[in-house]
């Protein structure tokens, strides 16, 4: 395949120059191009919120964004651990309530609910459900991930594990 | 507890590190992807397809078309059993067609090309010329019981009568009786990660699939007849599958497909669903004209239905079955001494029906409880009364239906007591803002594990039998044990439930056993996931394999320790006896050169019956109270509260069970209030996105209050029955209830419909016509 571009992305510290054609969206690169399979696709039309990513310490939805439109930036995604300072809590809070169960949504659902903390550490329950409303889960209900951030909320440091 | 693990899952962290692997982030060497050439008309003769453009799109490998596919690939074969049993028609379906489409996606070519993006390019470009038939978009002229004109006929594809005791006099003698219709949208499950298969094929011309699947063995089956193999030539592997909920189960003609353009290609190749393509399996839709006779205390005798199930094109996948499953779920949860019900299943030009969560029988719960609360109002009863007073009762078990299912077990009415008075945070009416409150209970059987071709048995009348699950536990070199079981998990996490199990009886926690699942090459066969079969079923074999096994590790170990094999005790890591001798499980594995494997099978041991074939073997049972705030100005309809208790028999890990009852009772919701697809009047798909097909966010759903009561299932080893597939019925029925009941006071008309989306709740409050 021809490329158009050539673009540089630094994807979860690691910085790659990749070429893209006019017609691909992040996810698609980061995904085919660069292997970053921590950002999913589910619907590509911005709806389930899977590939959700921190764009420049912006939350996006990764499928939106055209790939040549993303030169230059930093991204961090879910498996690296420059995705701010609530990931690690939230994982361990996710894991802990049992907030997800084929886990494909995951990554958007732990972002989002990264954003949220950092806009406020200490959200409602309805601003939790506001917060995840943009990432679609078919397994839960959404009943645990909620718990999570609650967890998170309330601590605002590390949780730990439970026996 | 025995497990000393810290998170509820096993295998949790590699999910929140963003490690775990589905279909989608597989790239082997040399991979190149397939896209699906659909047909744009409902019902056409192809006059033609034109792959010249295509083939000249950058980067596109191959065509392939019905004529060319057919050289190649034998009919598929009909997926799901003896259809014959259940009054069904066996269908045997080319994967792609050479004269005709019948429904508007139907494949009719593939692309393959060195990337996804101009595997889609080059399907855009192919060009396939119809000349256009008529086409059954409505199946309301199936309904009713005349005989039909031939051209009609000929949709049907089963048609099922259910009866016992002699309805018509039943309703002739009533007191009161009413006249209902009720219908349920079409709707589809929608899994986050879409359907995907990835093929290759070695040297020797063995084949491997991997693929987001349901039913690896029943894959492994499927594509051997087709491509005329030998089982053993395929192997079928299914990485973490991102949700399914019966929408990856075997029948789909991508399946061969892929397997088709990797031999053709000599490459592997991968085909990941698009969304729009994921959006266009479906099922549940049913109409229902439903007559109930019943007496003064609110007593329903008898129960006449006319159901018509529109099941979409023919196919070769367990969908229609879901037909028979609705009119073999009545009377659901109630003792109806006279029943009739008469179903026909219908072949019509949209896509065709897949499974979905529920397997049909959430339809007749949504039916049997509008018709309670329809009767009880008729009589002024309030609605927990009139259903106490029809439940099948404890003392009634084990119950044969009039389909011949047999209820194993229940404690109905103290269901329908937890939930009656639940959830009353004193929310009122307010006239102000115009949106008022209403509730809605529901209760629910679930018939599970398999069997429903479940009937009277009869002289020519083929016997049925419960389908076993079987498992495999080994001791590893390192001490550790391996669980292979041929039972899979969607993402419900029930690896982590076999695990526990197996610990159990292996005197260790659950950290010491790994659990492989979906390898057809490493697991011994079994049924994959469905009919809420893996821990009630699954289960077992585990339990009696991790017995067997601990009992050869105890003998071994009495050998190596000149002990009695009774008096040693297998604990976390080694084998101990009364005196202090010792030997770990690493130093016996080296030492003895290894304890053979235990495999074990098992299947569920209902009664014998001369009278009756094989049922279901367990039924989960639940009751529901759903609370709602309808807006009576703009017609939308906000949940507010959902409370379930549940009966799942045996609970092995209670957060499993609850995770996963929240999830129907989401669907549930979805089903009640928002989701539908549809399809408009050229028969193309009108929901093609999240956009249009509205499932439900964190911010449209409630924190769901959950209870749970035990009743063991007898005719299990371990008491447990399933969970997954109730709370989706329940769910449902409770809130449309809810919904009637704020309408109802608002003076609108009955709710005989769902989705209750803002249109047809405005429609309800103004039956007139006249929404201001």
């Amino acid at each position: 395949m021809t490329t158009s571009r050539s673009i540089r992305l630094t994807v979860d510290g690691i910085t790659t120059d990749t070429g893209v054609d006019d017609d691909e969206t992040l996810v698609d690169v980061l995904r085919d191009r660069l292997g970053s399979t921590a950002v999913r696709a589910g619907c590509r039309n911005g709806d389930c919120g899977t590939c959700t990513a921190v764009v420049d310490g912006t939350h996006l939805k990764t499928c939106l964004v055209p790939a040549a439109r993303a030169d230059g930036t930093t991204v961090g995604t879910l498996a690296g651990d420059g995705s701010g300072r609530w990931v690690a809590p939230l994982r361990r809070a996710f894991m802990q309530e049992y907030a997800f169960q084929c886990g494909f949504c995951l990554p958007g659902m732990i972002l989002s609910a990264a954003a949220l903390l950092d806009r406020d550490p200490h959200p409602d329950d309805a601003a939790i459900r506001d917060a995840l409303s943009g990432n679609l889960c078919r397994c839960t209900g959404y009943v645990n991930a909620v718990r999570a951030v609650r967890a998170v909320r309330s601590v605002g440091a590390p949780v730990s594990g439970h026996d | 507890m025995t497990s000393s693990s810290r998170w509820p899952r096993t295998d949790a962290e590699s999910f929140v590190e963003g490690r775990a692997t589905f279909i989608d982030d597989l790239r082997p060497e040399g991979l190149a992807h397939l896209a699906v050439v659909r047909s744009t008309r409902p019902h056409a003769r192809i006059t033609g397809i034109d792959a010249v453009a295509a083939k000249a799109v950058d980067g596109v490998l191959r065509v392939v078309d019905g004529r060319e596919a057919r050289l190649h690939l034998r009919p598929m074969p009909y997926q799901f059993g003896e259809p014959e049993l259940i009054g069904g028609r066996r269908s045997s379906l080319e994967a792609l067609p050479v004269e005709r489409v019948r429904y508007v996606g139907e494949p009719v070519a593939v692309v393959v090309a060195e990337t996804a993006r101009a595997a889609r390019r080059g399907a855009a470009a192919v060009t396939v010329g119809y000349d256009d038939l008529p086409a059954l978009l409505d199946a309301g002229p199936f309904l009713g019981r005349d005989p039909l004109a031939p051209e009609l006929e000929r949709h049907v594809i089963a048609s099922h009568h259910v009866t016992a005791g002699d309805a018509a006099a039943a309703l002739a003698r009533a007191e009161h009786r009413l006249d209902l219709t009720f219908s349920v949208a079409r709707s589809t499950t929608a899994p986050i990660e879409p359907r995907g298969y990835l093929a290759s094929w070695d040297r020797a011309g063995r084949l491997t699939v991997q693929a987001s699947h349901q039913q690896p063995f029943q894959l492994r089956a499927e594509l051997a007849e087709i491509l005329g193999l030998a089982e053993a030539d395929v192997r079928v592997v299914v990485p973490h599958v991102g949700g399914a909920f019966g929408a990856k189960m075997t029948g789909q003609v991508e399946e061969p497909l892929v397997c088709l353009a990797s031999r053709l290609c000599g490459r592997p190749v991968k085909w990941i669903e698009s969304r729009e393509e994921c959006f266009l399996g479906g099922g549940r839709e049913q109409v229902h004209r439903l007559q109930v006779g019943f007496d003064a205390t609110g007593r329903v005798h008898a129960l006449r239905d006319d159901m018509v199930v529109p099941v979409g094109a023919e196919s070769v996948s367990p969908g229609w079955r879901q037909g028979w499953v609705s009119a073999a779920s009545f009377p659901t949860a109630y003792d109806v001494a006279h029943v009739d019900v008469h179903s026909r299943v219908v072949a019509t030009h949209v896509p065709p029906w897949h499974s979905c969560r529920g397997f049909g029988k959430e339809a007749p719960i949504f039916v049997m409880e509008r018709t309670m609360d329809l009767v009880g109002r008729r009589l002024g009863l309030d609605p927990a009364e009139v259903r106490r007073r029809n439940l099948v009762r404890p003392a009634q078990l084990p119950y044969r239906t009039p389909a011949g299912f047999l209820i194993d077990s229940a404690d109905l009415p103290a269901l329908l007591d937890r939930v009656a008075g639940a959830d009353d945070d004193g929310a009122r009416d307010d006239a102000g803002t115009g949106r008022f409150v209403g509730t809605g209970i529901a209760v629910e059987v679930t018939p599970e594990g398999g069997g429903h071709a479940a009937a009277r048995s009869g002289p020519g009348v083929p016997t049925t039998s419960a389908a076993p699950e079987s498992a495999a536990v080994a001791l590893t070199a390192d001490g550790r044990f391996e669980v292979r079981t041929g039972t899979t998990s969607p993402g419900s996490g029930n690896e982590t439930a076999l695990a526990r199990l197996a610990a159990d009886e292996l005197g260790t926690t659950r950290d010491a056993v790994t659990v492989v699942q979906g390898d057809t090459d490493r697991c011994p066969p079994g049924t994959g996931n469905a009919s809420s079969r893996a821990i009630a079923v699954g289960g077992p074999a585990v339990v009696l394999a991790a017995r067997g096994l601990a009992t050869a590790v105890r003998a071994a170990a009495a050998e190596l320790l000149g002990a009695d094999t009774d008096e040693l005790v297998l604990g976390a890591g080694a084998v101990a006896g009364p005196e202090g001798q010792q030997i770990t499980l690493a130093e016996l594995h080296r030492r003895t050169g290894g304890v053979p494997a235990c495999t074990r099978s098992y299947r569920p041991e209902p009664p014998e019956d001369p009278g009756y074939r094989y049922s279901y073997p367990y039924f989960s049972s639940a009751a529901y109270r759903a609370r709602v705030t309808v807006d009576a100005g703009t017609g939308a309809v906000r949940l507010d509260a959902l409370t379930a208790v549940h009966d799942c028999g045996r609970v092995v890990d209670p957060v499993l069970v609850e995770g996963q009852l929240h999830g129907a009772l989401a669907m549930g919701a979805g089903l009640a209030l928002s989701e539908a697809s549809r399809t408009d009047d050229a028969g193309a798909p009108a929901t093609r996105s999240f956009k249009e097909y509205l499932v439900p966010r964190a911010n449209d759903l409630p924190e769901f209050v959950l209870g749970h009561h035990e009743t063991p299932a007898p005719y299990t080893l371990l008491g447990a029955k399933g969970a997954g597939e109730a709370g989706v019925g329940g769910a449902l029925a409770a809130i449309a209830n809810a919904v009637d009941d704020a309408v109802g006071r608002l003076g609108g008309s009955p709710v005989t419909t769902v989705p209750l989306d803002p249109p047809t709740v405005l429609a309800l409050l103004h039956p007139d016509g006249d929404v201001r």
